[in-house]
């Protein structure tokens, strides 16, 4: 039946796309000029989306994108600082429930089904932005707490030379270098962004009031990496982009407060070779995607006499149309067939799996009415998952006010260690899976040419099912995978933002405002879950603020967030805390070049806090950036 | 580690010793671990259970118990689970039992028998050296004991429970390491053989369960590992303690006259003890070279002790 299918889905695809191609052939020679009307990036109805400063990204080209989202968005990011790993957590799922996409493409490690933010150098991208709630129909497996979408853009209008130099000296040995240049005009941009990376991560934190602080060890970091992107506009409508996306860190793994050394350090190697083509009508587009992965991730402990190594290869293939039907419809279809290979002396042998998922959607602008409706069908190795819709509206009664809502049916596929672990794995597990509902309000209270003001308001409720757990079964002494939590996740989000510009200033403030309770709906026994407790590492509380003063060519950006308390795998809790950072700049513009140079304090207010258990973070600390790049 | 089983098999096979020793079962530096198609290992009249699972390459699961003869006590984790960290069994000799009790072990004495052990009089127990650099150093999942501070009052508790015919004897609490104290120069981990006896030695089945301080949603962090040996026989610490001298013990392996030396000018009172504790045969040492006749004792492993003016040597023999 999948085979059938899938083949039917390809021949639609085909025959979907042949006929626009014809199409196309016929027009080209009449197109002198054309006017491109759709968008390359989808838009859905109804969704919250926090995108990241992009000066706040542009300031801190050392850091990760991990990093950039525990500072400036709604997003709990578990990481103890330095070059540790980072996961997510979005409107309290887990790490899982992150849909990570590079230009479009899911990143996730499918051993893990999630993503190590920290292997990801902010120098690499160029917009980040977080999409909230649940969308897997548009956006696809595991976007069930939300979707972080990281894109790198093209600049046709930028001539000639593109050329960018950072680098970074900071506490505990940071030093960084960064370098992006290229060539590029209106036919063919060539850019080659490369950075190198180190630093000991050697801070001291707080332990208690009567004993010293205790020095990290074991904690230095050392990579560095490559993009190479390829962009050629083969005719006005037509693109080719490609990407090579080589990185390597080897991480020393510190000892936690409770251990007295460690030994232990990660090797990660990535390589990523990614291209799309499209093609643009006057009211159609086609875009081919093609990528291939290969990551491997060592962890070593002498001490103990562990070396572990877990490979593997992801090769994506996705095709997407997209067509405005008359003036106010647009219908979109994806085919998407994606390959992983793993392996890892914790299999029984060599895994691969094939998964093959076709979506579509319809989206209407209909005067002061938008919605949209996505459908989504996906097979893995010949099992279906969940048919899941996708319904988002957007309703403007008045100019300064848009309402917004979206009903969805989510899934996350169970990774492969849970399906194929060995000897506990469960080959037959369920995808998580279940309904979420968001309702929002935007109010646009201030509008004037140089002022805006923008007020938001988001409501969610989400419950899931068969929300995959590591168990201790009744008389086993393993642990072993099984769909037995549900989860109800609820809350609601405040946004608020106000941009103006002055004689020679320039003022943004964004804040928000996160209201959060996810909670287990049954008791488990081992773990120890209780009904009707919190997750773990779910804080019901946080707040995120950015305030960005540039006065002529002074910049002045000071980020503040607050964290509220956490409860941990150890059945204790870390207090809530409040940390802010400040970023002091100056910028000097010549017709060719425009230089700044900025200093950032990083824990301004020089806080003892924690954001996993065991884990110390450091106190005060300075990083000094020096930016070059031509104009 | 299957040829080490397979030569345990062939050892009762032969039938060389009725009552097999843990220091017979394993050579020196290995273990055994795996009783499979038997659902567990049998010494003596005592049952131990082991249930195994490989899983390839430095992979597997198992609970229950082993039998180790590893010497380790450096090398913290996994890889090293079953070392003592006295590294040696409690009788100077070099093999031990290892159970890893993530939820529960026990052993079982079948008291039909009409030969061997019938009691249980004491067990003596300590730390494994995964366990204790574990609780002393902490690893990637447990604390080391005392947290961050060194104040945490942390434990690492065995509760071994007594039955017979499924009615409970005795608990007895016996703390593999405790950081309880208000003084922390008192809190220790437990790094030598300690004995704990049972008030009632009529016992069929013992259990034991290991509960820690230092638990989150998952259970117990710190490694679910503890040693026992010398079950059932109160004599065999006192080989250690031997504090008379001038005695010595010519054949080990005898077969129908046991040699003793003695280079003492005194009339001494001598006892033959079985592995239950049970005095089976005395008499008396004079000086020079002793021929002490066993022929009456059917095969196995005895202890020789003499006794001279609160003064005592204690030795070990297998009757062949």
């Amino acid at each position: 039946m999948h085979r059938a299918l899938s083949k039917g889905c390809l021949l639609f695809v085909l025959l979907f796309l042949t006929g626009w191609a014809t199409k196309l052939l016929a027009q080209e020679d009449t197109l002198s000029l054309p006017i491109i009307t759709i968008a390359e990036k989808p838009i859905f109805s109804g969704e919250q989306i926090d995108q990241v400063d992009k000066d706040v990204l542009h300031q801190q080209p050392a850091t990760h994108v991990g990093e950039l989202l525990a500072q400036s968005a709604g997003v709990f990011v578990k990481s103890f600082g330095g070059g540790s790993s980072a996961t997510t957590s979005i409107r309290g799922g887990s790490a899982e429930h992150t849909r990570v996409l590079w230009n479009g493409l899911p990143l996730e490690n499918p051993m893990l089904g999630q993503l190590d933010f920290s292997l990801l150098p902010a120098i690499f991208i160029d917009e980040v932005a977080v999409h909230y709630g649940g969308n897997t129909a548009a956006w696809g497996n595991g976007a069930i707490g939300g979707t972080v979408q990281l894109d790198n853009k093209t600049n046709w209008k930028k001539q000639n030379l593109i050329g960018q130099y950072t680098a970074t000296n900071g506490a505990f040995g940071l030093e960084q270098q960064g370098l992006k240049i290229g060539y590029g005009n209106e036919k063919f941009q060539f850019i080659n962004r490369v950075f190198y990376q180190k630093a000991d991560n050697d801070f001291n934190y707080f332990i208690s009031e009567n004993l010293p602080r205790r020095q990290q060890t074991n904690a230095a970091t050392k990579q560095w990496g490559s993009l190479q992107e390829l962009h050629y506009r083969i005719t006005p409508r037509q693109t080719l982009n490609a990407y090579f996306w080589y990185q390597t860190m080897d991480r020393q793994l510190p000892p936690h407060a409770a251990q007295t050394r460690s030994v232990a350090y990660q090797l990660d190697e990535t390589k990523r070779l990614a291209a799309d083509w499209q093609y643009a009508g006057d009211d159609w587009l086609v875009k081919a995607q093609a990528a291939w992965y290969e990551e491997d991730l060592r962890y070593v402990d002498s001490l103990i006499r562990l070396d572990d190594l877990s490979q593997f290869n992801t090769l994506l293939g996705q095709i997407t149309g997209t067509k405005n039907i008359g003036k106010i419809h647009r219908l979109t279809i994806g085919v998407q067939e994606t390959f992983y290979r793993a392996k890892t002396d914790l299999y029984e042998n060599s895994i691969t799996q094939n998964r093959l998922a076709i979506w579509s959607n319809w989206k209407t602008d209909w005067r002061r009415l938008s919605f949209d409706f996505s459908l989504r069908q996906e097979w893995q190795d010949g099992k279906h998952f969940p048919l899941v819709p996708s319904l988002g509206m957007v309703f403007r009664p008045w100019k300064w006010t848009t309402l917004r809502g979206r009903v969805s049916r989510n899934y996350r596929a169970p990774n492969l260690n849970a399906l194929y672990y060995f000897p506990t794995g469960n080959p037959d597990l369920l995808p998580e899976s279940g309904w979420s509902r968001e309702l929002g309000l935007d109010i646009h209270f201030i509008k004037s040419e140089n002022w805006t003001g923008r007020y938001s308001l988001t409501g969610f409720r989400r419950d899931i099912k068969n929300w995959i757990r590591w168990i201790l079964p009744e008389g086993s002494f393993t642990y072993a995978p099984t769909n037995i939590a549900a989860v109800k996740s609820e809350g609601l989000e405040h946004r608020l933002e106000l941009s103006g510009e002055a004689k020679n200033t320039i003022i943004k403030v964004s804040l928000g405002y996160n209201q959060l309770r996810s909670i287990h709906k049954k008791s488990i026994n081992r773990p120890q879950i209780a009904a009707g407790s919190q997750l773990i590492y779910t804080p019901k509380q946080q707040f995120f603020s950015i305030i960005k003063i540039n006065y002529q060519s002074a910049i002045f950006t000071f980020q503040h967030r607050f964290v509220g308390e956490v409860s941990t795998l150890n059945n204790n809790t870390l207090s809530e805390y409040h940390i802010s950072d400040l970023t002091l700049g100056y910028s000097l513009k010549t017709k060719q070049w425009q230089h700044q140079l900025s200093l950032r304090v990083n824990n301004l207010w020089d806080k003892d806090y924690r954001v996993l258990e065991r884990r110390g973070m450091p106190g005060r600390h300075l990083s000094f950036n020096i930016n070059t790049e031509i104009r | 580690m299957k040829k080490l089983f397979t030569l345990l098999l062939l050892v009762i096979g032969l039938g060389l010793n009725a009552q097999v020793y843990f220091e017979d079962s394993v050579l020196p530096g290995a273990f055994i671990n795996d009783s499979s198609p038997d659902t567990g290992f049998v010494f003596d009249n005592l049952f131990f259970p082991n249930s195994f699972t490989d899983c390839g390459e430095d992979c597997e699961f198992w609970s229950g118990w082993a039998i180790s003869a590893t010497t380790d006590v450096t090398t913290p984790g996994f890889m090293n689970q079953y070392s003592s960290i006295v590294g040696e069994g409690a009788d100077g000799s070099h093999a031990y039992a290892v159970s890893y009790a993530f939820s529960e072990s026990y052993v079982t004495l079948d008291r039909e028998q009409t030969s061997g052990m019938v009691t249980l009089p004491s067990i003596h127990f300590t730390n494994s050296t995964y366990a204790y650099l574990s609780m002393r150093d902490g690893d990637g999942v447990a604390k080391k004991f005392g947290g961050e501070t060194g104040n945490d009052p942390d434990f690492f508790l065995l509760t071994i429970n007594t039955y017979l015919e499924n009615v409970l004897q005795e608990t007895i609490p016996f703390y593999l390491a405790d950081y309880r104290f208000e003084d922390n120069s008192q809190d220790y981990i437990l790094d030598e053989w300690m004995e704990v006896e049972f008030s009632n030695p009529e016992v069929d089945s013992v259990t034991f369960r290991l509960t820690s301080s230092d638990s989150g949603m998952f259970g117990m962090n710190t490694p679910a590992y503890f040693c026992a040996d010398v079950f059932g026989n109160p004599l065999v610490l006192s080989v250690t303690n031997s504090n008379l001298s001038g005695l010595s013990l010519v054949n080990t392996l005898a077969s129908s006259e046991l040699i003793i030396n003695s280079e003492l000018d005194k009339n001494m009172d001598y006892q033959i003890f079985g592995i239950s504790g049970q005095a089976l045969q005395n008499g008396k040492i004079n000086q020079g070279e002793q021929y002490l006749s066993i022929h009456n004792l059917p095969v196995g492993k005895y202890w020789i002790r003499v006794q001279h003016d609160g003064l005592q040597w204690t030795k070990g023999f297998v009757k062949q």
